[in-house]
């Protein structure tokens, strides 16, 4: 109509694709993500280690990390701090944390209560050692050392 | 109604819904993260009062102690060891296929699907020092973990046709109760 053979009409973009393809990077997100539970308080640099295993989230319910102190964390033995789920304690009260977070669950799942410890690589064993005692004393017996994967 | 020749026709501007959908994008990203969790899981025997009576009860040559000192330096029931070495060690320590005294006994368990089957009864031990690095005691668990999993791997070849990870969930608990991984701390 508006045409002659001089003219040309340059069709505007449509934006429409572009937010076909937003979606699609938020869903992609969305499946291959999980939900950060706990703000760290501490660094951790997990040890190397070749036979680590993809765990599941969904089953772990604690998880206490060992690591330098980030901000106004205070330091304990040996320089590394400790922390519980998202609080930083001091040592000794690991297993009135761990028996509360075990009484909170029904009974059913109180056997199956699995903990993780992220610990730096760099820690003692003396304050490893005191956590695993509390550990063992507050029942829980299953324990995930986490580690990054290595091939050698 | 006839549309008028003059009519421009006009597209609805998508770039608004682009906005929003980059918005609940950029929450998302925030709120999250792409964590991988590897670990290895390690069952605690429950807090037994009579545990060192049971220790002396199994005897020294069922239990095979490594040590770790505040160097990192590993030993075996008091002789000096190398990390390299420490794999056949275990694996010599469990397997015992000359039935030498020195290292574990083996007792018959029925086992399903196997029937009797000749078990370790060995122990591993692993005892560290106050200032021993937590990298050097993962190292030792993971000897340790590579160590079960290559007997079980080839105990699984001779019995089952199977390699370890390719055998379904019962034939793995056989295999596992026929290898059984005992660490004590």
């Amino acid at each position: 109509m508006f045409r002659n053979r001089r003219t040309r009409i340059i069709p505007s973009i449509s934006t429409a694709p572009l937010t076909d393809i937003i979606f699609i990077l938020l869903f992609f997100f969305m499946v291959t993500s999980t939900i950060r539970m706990n703000t760290t308080h501490v660094k951790v640099k997990l040890p190397n280690a070749q036979s680590v295993e993809k765990k599941k989230d969904e089953e772990t319910v604690c998880y206490i990390y060992i690591g330098e102190p980030m901000g106004n964390v205070t330091a304990g033995d040996g320089g590394m701090a400790v922390q519980v789920n998202d609080q930083v304690v001091p040592p000794a009260d690991v297993l009135k944390l761990v028996t509360a977070e075990r009484t909170k669950l029904p009974k059913y799942k109180q056997d199956k209560f699995i903990v993780s410890l992220k610990i730096h690589k760099d820690a003692k064993m003396k304050l490893v050692k005191q956590v695993k005692e509390q550990l063992k004393t507050a029942g829980a017996l299953q324990i995930d050392y986490s580690g990054t994967h290595t091939l050698n | 109604m006839l549309r008028s020749r003059r009519t421009i026709h006009h597209e609805i501007n998508a770039g608004s819904m682009a906005d929003i959908a980059f918005l609940m994008l950029v929450f998302f990203l925030l709120t999250s993260t792409l964590d991988r969790n590897f670990a290895f899981t390690r069952q605690t025997p429950p807090p037994d009062n009579n545990t060192n009576a049971k220790q002396q009860q199994t005897g020294s040559r069922n239990m095979f102690t490594i040590s770790i000192n505040d160097n990192n330096d590993l030993s075996v029931n008091g002789k000096r060891v190398e990390a390299g070495d420490l794999k056949a060690k275990i694996i010599e320590f469990i397997q015992n296929p000359n039935e030498s005294a020195a290292l574990s006994e083996k007792q018959i368990v029925n086992v399903k699907m196997l029937g009797d089957v000749p078990v370790s009864k060995g122990i591993i031990a692993i005892s560290t020092t106050d200032n021993t690095s937590y990298s050097a005691y993962i190292n030792v668990n993971d000897i340790v973990n590579k160590a079960f999993a290559e007997m079980r791997d080839a105990f699984a070849l001779r019995v089952f046709g199977l390699n370890y990870d390719k055998a379904d969930e019962l034939r793995k608990q056989s295999v596992d109760a026929c290898v059984p991984l005992n660490i004590t701390e």
